[in-house]
């Protein structure tokens, strides 16, 4: 840009200084014609003065001739300025005809001045016997020969009048020559005066457009370039192939735009990767909060049943005594009756409602009671089956048909084997209560990470969503004669085991509960395995 | 990228010079109010007599504060008549010229050149050729052509007369046969040297600057007899004059030797300096003059 600058300025200056001395040669050359001319005048005042300073000499001497005069003073003033006037026309013509500059350019004037200055000469040899012969004149006493020397000066002044008289007619014509020529030289002056102005002016103004266009374009390239960075498009690049600052910007700017490009690029697949990220993260973050929801509602279950388990324990244990002493007294009053009694039957119900509270009072007291940690290497698919075989001769179990998915590579699981076969016997018991006209049955076991899963399947009527959060809480039940405790207890012995028990259900299409029972590690399984196996052989 | 900076300042110097050179070299005129006219009588080129006392004026001129002229009278009558209308106000006037006027004019002397020589005052020789035979005695000039200067100067006629008064000759007209009067110095030795006259009389100094110009003549003039000595041209001014002026006039012309213009007027003029003159420096001449008969207040002035 500098450069362009520079140049823009050196241009501009070229153009000036062209313009300046072409307006300052016809300047001179009006001035050095103006001088000319001056001078012509000034030649032409010269003769003038001197016409009238010798007439006026001429005068003089006519009026001493006459006797009228006899003042010498003005007689002689006058042919001294005369003379004076000479030598200064002498002078300048002297000075013209060795001007050789003057002499090119006024070629046929030389002819004149020439001839000029032989009437000059002839004037001057005049003058200077006139001179004489005036000195005699006022000097002597010998009137004759002061009327010899007034006769001869008079002739000689009227000879040099009438040669003054052509000379500076002369003049007068040469004077109108110059000034003509002065002003054709002024009017072709003022022309290449006034185009070159204009031309000066033009040919800036295209040089300063030109240079500022040049500079303007590669700065608007390089900002529109910018403006478009700023709005994000890192693919602009700056076409700018100056090799000026300009040029070096641009180079600067695509380099910038490049790496800029690229570290957008990273950005950009570092975003993804973030968001893809955070998007997991959220989902993790909801299925812990989800996670943490559960765990509060269990913990909080936990400890509802674990205070109910507590309450039912006092209660139960107060219970039982006088249940034990109806049922007795029930027991020995029909023993005492006869079978025709009428109070027979209505003992009865008291036997059977009886041992029905007992049987509430003693799941109570098994659901309030401490596990017993029976625990050992438990085979889940043995547990269902033999379960399956406790209730095959039930009357409900007739109308169902029991579909098994069991994997045979089950892992075994630490458990009381005992607790687990109520868990599943609470669990089948209630699936066929849910299919009263018959249904599928359907159990199935599963390695799953870190442990097994067992699921028993229904296609009864469903539980509603509302039922679902609370079918683990004691007491609750959907049936007539059910005590609300058998899912409530299989939660607790589940929960003891270190597993999870849930169910799934919706209206009409039966219901899910799966079990997750936590395996032992492939270490402490082979240990266990052995272990076994060593006491096998003891056996 | 300096050369740039260099040639674009010079460039916008040169712009902005002045060009007026011409005009503020040029001296202002002192515009003088008074002027001084001093007359001078022609001698034989009065056009070179002028340029020598163009010099002196503009010397006075710058001393005065004043502008001096010098002005060209054809006589001493003229000079006298001037005075009398007060139309110049001073003059240079020959020994006997200044003798007459101031017998009818109011002037004063002030100061007389000396010449480059150190002459100030001159005589007056009567001379004659070697072949004429005439002697010192001025019997044997009876009847001889004479040439003089002119009929009012201290050679063309008080010297002469006074001379021959002395020697017991009453007229001058009577005793030669013919008198010419020439005009000027040179003229009459000359003409005395070519026999045009027998016997002349001219200033000594003129005569002395001609002989040792010319050899041949000083073989041939022989000097007859010689005045006393009377001070050369003098400058007097009016009497009427200022005070002041003829003062600083008179220190002007005295001082004139010491200064640069002045010794260059002085040069051109053939003198080395100017010398006080006073009117008793005159007192000789009046008497010869008084003694030759002359009437000093008819008796005309040299020049018409």
């Amino acid at each position: 840009m500098k450069k362009k600058l520079i140049l823009g300025l050196g241009l501009v200056l070229l153009i000036s200084t062209l313009s300046a001395y072409i307006v300052t040669k016809n300047l001179n050359d009006i001035v050095t014609n103006q001088k000319i001319v001056n001078e012509q005048d000034i030649v032409i005042g010269a003769y003038s003065e001197m016409l009238f300073q010798l007439k006026g000499a001429q005068a003089e001497l006519y009026r001493h001739q006459a006797g009228y005069s006899r003042n010498i003073n003005d007689l002689v003033s006058y042919i001294e300025a005369f003379d004076e006037n000479m030598d200064f026309l002498s002078a300048q013509y002297s000075l013209h005809h060795h001007d050789i500059a003057c002499m090119q350019c006024h070629s046929e004037v030389e002819g004149r001045i020439t001839s000029l200055s032989e009437i000059l000469s002839e004037i001057k040899g005049i003058i200077k016997q006139y001179k004489l012969d005036v000195s005699i004149l006022v000097t002597t006493s010998d009137a004759g020969q002061i009327k010899v020397l007034e006769h001869t000066a008079t002739s000689q002044g009227n000879t040099i009048l009438d040669l003054l008289e052509k000379v500076k007619h002369a003049a007068d014509k040469m004077r109108d020559q110059i000034k003509s020529k002065r002003n054709t030289l002024i009017s072709r002056s003022r022309t290449v005066i006034s185009t070159t102005l204009f031309l000066a002016i033009i040919f800036s103004l295209a040089v300063f457009v030109a240079v500022i266009r040049g500079v303007t374009a590669s700065i608007n390239s390089l900002i529109t370039g910018i403006r478009r960075l700023a709005s994000g498009d890192f693919s602009q690049r700056v076409d700018i192939r100056t090799k000026d600052e300009i040029g070096f910007m641009a180079d600067a700017f695509n380099a910038m735009t490049e790496k800029l490009n690229a570290m957008n690029k990273e950005k950009d697949g570092l975003l993804n990767a973030l968001r893809g990220f955070n998007e997991k993260l959220e989902v993790k973050v909801k299925e812990a909060t989800e996670g943490l929801r559960l765990a509060q509602e269990q913990m909080v279950r936990a400890e509802t049943l674990a205070a109910i388990g507590t309450l039912a324990a006092g209660v139960s244990h107060e219970l039982s005594t006088p249940l034990n002493t109806i049922l007795g007294f029930t027991q020995l009053m029909i023993s005492d009756l006869d079978g025709s009694s009428p109070l027979k039957g209505d003992l009865k119900l008291i036997e059977q409602e009886s041992v029905r509270c007992k049987k509430i009072v003693q799941g109570l007291l098994d659901f309030a009671r401490a596990p017993r940690h029976e625990e050992m290497f438990t085979d889940v698919n043995k547990i269902i089956s033999e379960t399956l075989l406790l209730i095959e001769y039930q009357p409900s179990i007739k109308k169902i048909v029991i579909k098994k998915d069991m994997d045979s590579g089950l892992n075994p699981v630490e458990a009381d084997p005992l607790q687990l076969k109520q868990v599943f016997l609470n669990l089948i018991l209630n699936a066929t209560q849910a299919m009263p006209e018959g249904g599928e049955l359907i159990i199935k076991t599963e390695n799953v990470r870190q442990g097994i899963e067992a699921s028993v399947s229904d296609t009864g009527m469903g539980i509603r969503e509302g039922e679902l959060q609370k079918i683990f809480q004691p007491f609750y039940t959907t049936k007539k004669d059910g005590t609300g405790l058998g899912l409530s207890i299989s939660y607790g012995i589940i929960k003891e085991h270190g597993g999870e028990i849930y169910a799934e259900s919706s209206v009409g299409s039966g219901a899910t509960f799966r079990i997750f029972l936590p395996a032992q590690n492939e270490l402490e399984k082979e240990s266990m395995v052995s272990e076994n196996k060593s006491r096998g052989d003891n056996r | 990228m300096r050369l740039f900076h260099f040639i674009l300042i010079a460039f916008l110097l040169i712009s902005c010079s002045d060009n007026t050179i011409g005009i503020n070299e040029a001296k202002p005129v002192a515009i003088r109010g008074k002027t001084i006219t001093i007359a001078i009588l022609p001698e034989q080129n009065v056009f070179e007599q002028k340029k020598r006392y163009k010099p002196l004026a503009a010397y006075l001129s710058d001393a005065l504060n004043a502008n001096v002229k010098i002005k060209l009278l054809d006589g001493y009558g003229s000079i006298y008549d001037e005075i009398k209308n007060r139309t110049i106000d001073g003059a240079f006037f020959a020994s006997f010229n200044y003798v007459l006027t101031k017998a009818r004019a109011e002037i004063e002397p002030i100061a007389r050149p000396v010449g480059m020589d150190g002459d100030a005052s001159y005589k007056v020789v009567i001379f004659t050729r070697r072949d004429t035979g005439l002697t010192e005695d001025v019997r044997t000039w009876k009847g001889r052509k004479a040439a003089f200067v002119h009929e009012a100067t201290m050679a063309g006629y008080v010297f002469p007369s006074w001379h021959l008064k002395k020697h017991g000759i009453g007229s001058l007209e009577r005793h030669f046969k013919k008198i010419i009067y020439i005009g000027s110095h040179d003229a009459v030795i000359l003409s005395v040297f070519k026999g045009e006259a027998e016997i002349g009389a001219a200033k000594d100094l003129i005569l002395k600057r001609l002989l040792s110009e010319n050899p041949a003549i000083k073989e041939e003039i022989v000097i007859l007899a010689s005045s006393p000595s009377v001070p050369s041209s003098t400058f007097c001014v009016r009497g009427d004059l200022a005070g002041g002026t003829k003062e600083r006039l008179k220190k002007a012309l005295l001082s004139m030797h010491g200064d640069d213009s002045g010794k260059a007027a002085l040069q051109i003029l053939k003198a080395s300096k100017f010398i006080v003159t006073s009117d008793s420096e005159f007192d000789m001449l009046r008497q010869m003059v008084k003694d030759a008969g002359v009437d000093f207040k008819t008796s005309p002035f040299r020049g018409r």
